[in-house]
C-alpha cells in the first residue's frame, strides 16, 4: 500500500519536473502576459504615466463611445467574411483539381502553395505595386481591356476592403489548399469506388461523399482561417495603416496604433482583451463540437 | 611555490593598477546617441561617415551611433531606454515630436551649451531661419536641425508648353493654381484622365501637412506656440479646408481618389500628374528620373506665401555629466558645418540647415545637377511654418487625416469635420493644459 502511494507520487512529481520547463515558458509568455493585458485595460498609460494608473472601466467605456472602434469591429468582421468563404471554397476547389494524378502536378501544388511561404511584409510590397492608381499593373490591365481608369482602389472606402481581401485570399488558398489535400489523401478511396459502382457522377460524389467525410477537415480550417483573418496586421500596416479615414483600420491594426502610434497602451490593452474574447469566442465550436456530426474514418 | 605564486598575483595586481592610471591619463568621454532614419543606403552611410572622421579628428571623444530603424521605432525605444535609465546622451527625432518629447521628459535645453561656446550665438544664427525657430519651447533652444526639408511646389515645363503655358510662369496664387491646373488636365478619347493637374497628398498619414500649409497660407495657425490649443474651427482652418474639398469636387482637377504620398513622385515622373506640393526630399529622384523639364516654385497661396518644414532634429538627454554634454554638443556642431551639411544634402536630398552650406563647392556641384535646390532655399527665405506640433502629436496627425479625408470623400462636410476633429483634440490636450 505504502510503496504504491509512494510509487504514485514519485510518478507525479517526474511527470511535473518533466511539464515544468513548458509550464514556464507557457506561464512566462502566455499566461503572464494575458494576465498582465487584463490588468493593464483598467489602467490609463501614457506620456505622462511613469507607472499606470487605475482607472477602472474608463478604458472601456471610452472605447464604446469612440465610432471609431465599432467602426474597426465593423471591418474586421467584413474583412473575415469577405476572406474566409471565398478563400476555403477555392482551396477546396483547387485541393480537388490537384489530387488527381497528371502531368505537372508536383509544379502546380508548389506553384500554389509559394504565396504562403512568402511574408505577409514581402507580399504586400508587391501588391502595393500591383494596386498603384493610374500606372500599377491592375489599373493598367484594366484600362487596356475596359479602357477605364479605376483610380487608387486602396484609397477609396468602398474598395479598399475587398481590395485587401483580395491580396489575402490569393495568399491564404494555398495554406487551406493544403489542409483539405491531406483530407483528401487520408480518404480511402473506398468510399468514392463504391459511390461509382452505385453510379454517382462527379456533383453527386462531391456532395454526397467528398464535403461530408470532409466535415472535420473544414471545422479545423474554418477555425484557423477566422482567426488568422483577425490575427494578421502586415498588410493593414504596409497597404494602407487604416486610411482613408480608418475605412480599412482592422482590430490588429488599431491596437497597434493606438499601442505604438498614440502610446496609449492601456486603451491598447482593452481592445485587446475584447479579441482576446472575440478569438475564444471564434474557437469555442472545436471545443464543443469536435466529436459531434462528424464523420471520422 | 604557494609564496611565489601570491608575489607573482601580487605584482599581477600592482601592473594592472598601473595601467588603469595610464589610460585615466588620456581619458576619453563617450557618448551614444540613437538615429532614426526610414530611408537605408546613403543616409546611413553618410552618418557613419560622420561618426567616424568625428572620432578619428577629436581622440578625446568617442561618439557611438546606435541605428534604431524608423522614426515610430526611435520613440518606442527612447521610451523604453528613458523608463530602463539607459537613455543615450543625444538622439536625432523628428522635429515636431518636441512635445512629445517633453512630456516623456527627455528633452533638455541646449542654451547652457550654447552660452559657455566662444562662438555660440554665432552658431545658433547661422541656421535658416525656418528651420532653427522650430528649435524652441518657451524660448530655450532645444534642438538643433539636422536633416530637414521642406514641402515645395513641383511642376512639369513640359506640359505647361503643351498646353500654351507659359513655363517660366509658374502660378502664384489659388485661384492662378485653379485655372493652370484645369488647362493641365488631359483624357483620353474615352474620357478617362491622362494627366491630373495637381496633386497634393492626402492618403497614408501626411494630410496633416498639406492642411498646415493651406492654413497658414490662408493666414491661420494650426496650433498654439505651447501645443496645448488646435485651431480647427477658425475661419481660415474651414476655408482652406473647403477649398482642398472643391480641388476636388466643385474644380476637378485632382485625381478623383485620395492621393498617396509614397505614389505621388512616380505619378509625377510619369507624367500623370501636371503639377505637385511634395517634399524636396523627392528633389534627387524627380530630377534625375523625369524626361521631361522640371521646375520648382514657390507653392501658390492664397494670402500669405507659406510652406511647411519637416524632417528631423538632434535632441540631448537630461541627466548627463557636463563633459557628456560637451562631447555631445562638439558632435552635433560636427554634423551641423557647412561642409558636412553640404555632404548631407547632396547624400540624401534634404536641405542644408545652415546658410553657409549653400556656398559650398560641394553644394554648387549638386546644385548644378538638382536645379531645383534653389527653388526650396528661396521657399525657406519665402516663408515656411511648422507642421502640427502638439503634445500626443502622433495621434493629432492621425485625427487630421480623418477629418480631412472624411471631408475629401464627402462623408461630412468641412465644418463637421472640423467642429469634430476640434472636439477630439480639445478632449486630448486638455490633460496638457
Amino acid at each position: 500500500m505504502n510503496k504504491r502511494v509512494s510509487d504514485k507520487a514519485k510518478r507525479t512529481v517526474s511527470s511535473w519536473l518533466l511539464l515544468l520547463p513548458g509550464v514556464a515558458l507557457m506561464s512566462m509568455f502566455t499566461v503572464y502576459p494575458i494576465f498582465k493585458n487584463i490588468y493593464l485595460s483598467f489602467c490609463k498609460t501614457g506620456f505622462r504615466y511613469k507607472v499606470p494608473k487605475w482607472v477602472g472601466t474608463a478604458n472601456f467605456s471610452a472605447l464604446f463611445a469612440d465610432p471609431v472602434f465599432w467602426k474597426v469591429l465593423k471591418n474586421t468582421v467584413a474583412f473575415s467574411l469577405m476572406t474566409v468563404l471565398p478563400s476555403m471554397i477555392i482551396g477546396f476547389l483547387l485541393a480537388i483539381i490537384l489530387n488527381s494524378k497528371f502531368r505537372g502536378l508536383r509544379f502546380l501544388r508548389t506553384a500554389y502553395f509559394y504565396p504562403v511561404v512568402m511574408p505577409m511584409i514581402a507580399v504586400a510590397c508587391i501588391w502595393r505595386y500591383l494596386y498603384m492608381p493610374e500606372n500599377g499593373m491592375f489599373s493598367s490591365l484594366i484600362y487596356s481591356i475596359f479602357h477605364t481608369r479605376i483610380g487608387d482602389l486602396l484609397s477609396r472606402t468602398e474598395t479598399v476592403l475587398p481590395a485587401l481581401a483580395v491580396m489575402y485570399v490569393w495568399k491564404e488558398i494555398g495554406y487551406v489548399m493544403i489542409f483539405f489535400l491531406s483530407g483528401l489523401q487520408n480518404m480511402s478511396e473506398e468510399y468514392f469506388e463504391a459511390a461509382m459502382i452505385d453510379g454517382g457522377n462527379f456533383w453527386q460524389i462531391l456532395t454526397r461523399v467528398t464535403v461530408p467525410l470532409m466535415a472535420p477537415t473544414t471545422l479545423f480550417v474554418t477555425m484557423i482561417e477566422i482567426t488568422n483573418s483577425i490575427k494578421l496586421v502586415d498588410h493593414v500596416v504596409i497597404l494602407t495603416q487604416g486610411k482613408p479615414n480608418n475605412g480599412s483600420n482592422l482590430l490588429m491594426h488599431y491596437i497597434y496604433q493606438l499601442g505604438y502610434e498614440f502610446f496609449d497602451q492601456g486603451k491598447a490593452a482593452a481592445v485587446t482583451s475584447i479579441l482576446l474574447v472575440i478569438l475564444l469566442l471564434s474557437s469555442l465550436p472545436r471545443f464543443f463540437n469536435s466529436d459531434r456530426a462528424i464523420h471520422y474514418n | 611555490m604557494k609564496k611565489r605564486m601570491i608575489s607573482l598575483m601580487l605584482a599581477l595586481v600592482m601592473l594592472s593598477c598601473f595601467c588603469g592610471t595610464v589610460a585615466n591619463a588620456e581619458k576619453t568621454t563617450d557618448v551614444q546617441f540613437y538615429f532614426a532614419i526610414v530611408a537605408g543606403g546613403a543616409l546611413q552611410q553618410t552618418m557613419d561617415a560622420f561618426v567616424s572622421e568625428f572620432n578619428e579628428t577629436h581622440p578625446e571623444y568617442k561618439v557611438e551611433m546606435v541605428y534604431t530603424g524608423t522614426n515610430d521605432d526611435n520613440i518606442i525605444k527612447l521610451q523604453a531606454a528613458a523608463q530602463a535609465g539607459t537613455m543615450p546622451q543625444f538622439y536625432v527625432a523628428p522635429y515636431n515630436d518636441l512635445y512629445l518629447l517633453d512630456s516623456l521628459g527627455i528633452i533638455s535645453s541646449m542654451d547652457d551649451l550654447v552660452a559657455a561656446d566662444e562662438d555660440g550665438e554665432a552658431y545658433i544664427d547661422s541656421f535658416l531661419d525656418s528651420f532653427i525657430r522650430d528649435s524652441y519651447i518657451d524660448d530655450h533652444l532645444i534642438s538643433i536641425p539636422f536633416a530637414r526639408s521642406c514641402c515645395i511646389f513641383y511642376y512639369n515645363k513640359d506640359a505647361f508648353r503643351e498646353v500654351g503655358l507659359d513655363p517660366e510662369v509658374p502660378p502664384v496664387t489659388w485661384d492662378d493654381l485653379v485655372e493652370y491646373a484645369q488647362k493641365l488636365m488631359k483624357t483620353d478619347a474615352n474620357g478617362n484622365v491622362e494627366r491630373y493637374g495637381f496633386g497634393l497628398c492626402e492618403n497614408q498619414g501626411h494630410s496633416q501637412w498639406p492642411y498646415s500649409i493651406l492654413t497658414a497660407q490662408n493666414g491661420g495657425v494650426s496650433n498654439s506656440a505651447a501645443g496645448t490649443e488646435t485651431y480647427f474651427t477658425s475661419e481660415a482652418s474651414i476655408n482652406a479646408g473647403q477649398w482642398w474639398v472643391d480641388l476636388h469636387h466643385v474644380y476637378k482637377c485632382v485625381p478623383d481618389y485620395l492621393l498617396a504620398f509614397e505614389d505621388m513622385p512616380n505619378m509625377f515622373i510619369d507624367g500623370k500628374l501636371a503639377m505637385m506640393q511634395h517634399t524636396s526630399g523627392n528633389l534627387t529622384n524627380i530630377y534625375s528620373n523625369a524626361d521631361f523639364e522640371v521646375g520648382v516654385a514657390l507653392i501658390p497661396y492664397s494670402k500669405i506665401q507659406t510652406s511647411s518644414t519637416g524632417g528631423q532634429c538632434f535632441f540631448m538627454s537630461p541627466d548627463c555629466t557636463p563633459e557628456e554634454r560637451e562631447a555631445s554638443w562638439r558632435f552635433i556642431r560636427y554634423c551641423t558645418e557647412p561642409e558636412q551639411q553640404a555632404r548631407w544634402c547632396a547624400a540624401c536630398g534634404y536641405l542644408a540647415t545652415v546658410e553657409g552650406a549653400y556656398e559650398t563647392d560641394i553644394m554648387k556641384e549638386y546644385m548644378e545637377k538638382v536645379p531645383g535646390v534653389q527653388g526650396a532655399l528661396d521657399q525657406l527665405h519665402a516663408g515656411a511654418v511648422t507642421e502640427i506640433a502638439t503634445y500626443e502629436c502622433h495621434q493629432m496627425w492621425s485625427l487630421v487625416n480623418d477629418y480631412v479625408q472624411a471631408a475629401i470623400m464627402q462623408d461630412m462636410t468641412v465644418e463637421e469635420a472640423m467642429t469634430e476633429l476640434q472636439k477630439k483634440a480639445d478632449a486630448i490636450l486638455s490633460e496638457y493644459r
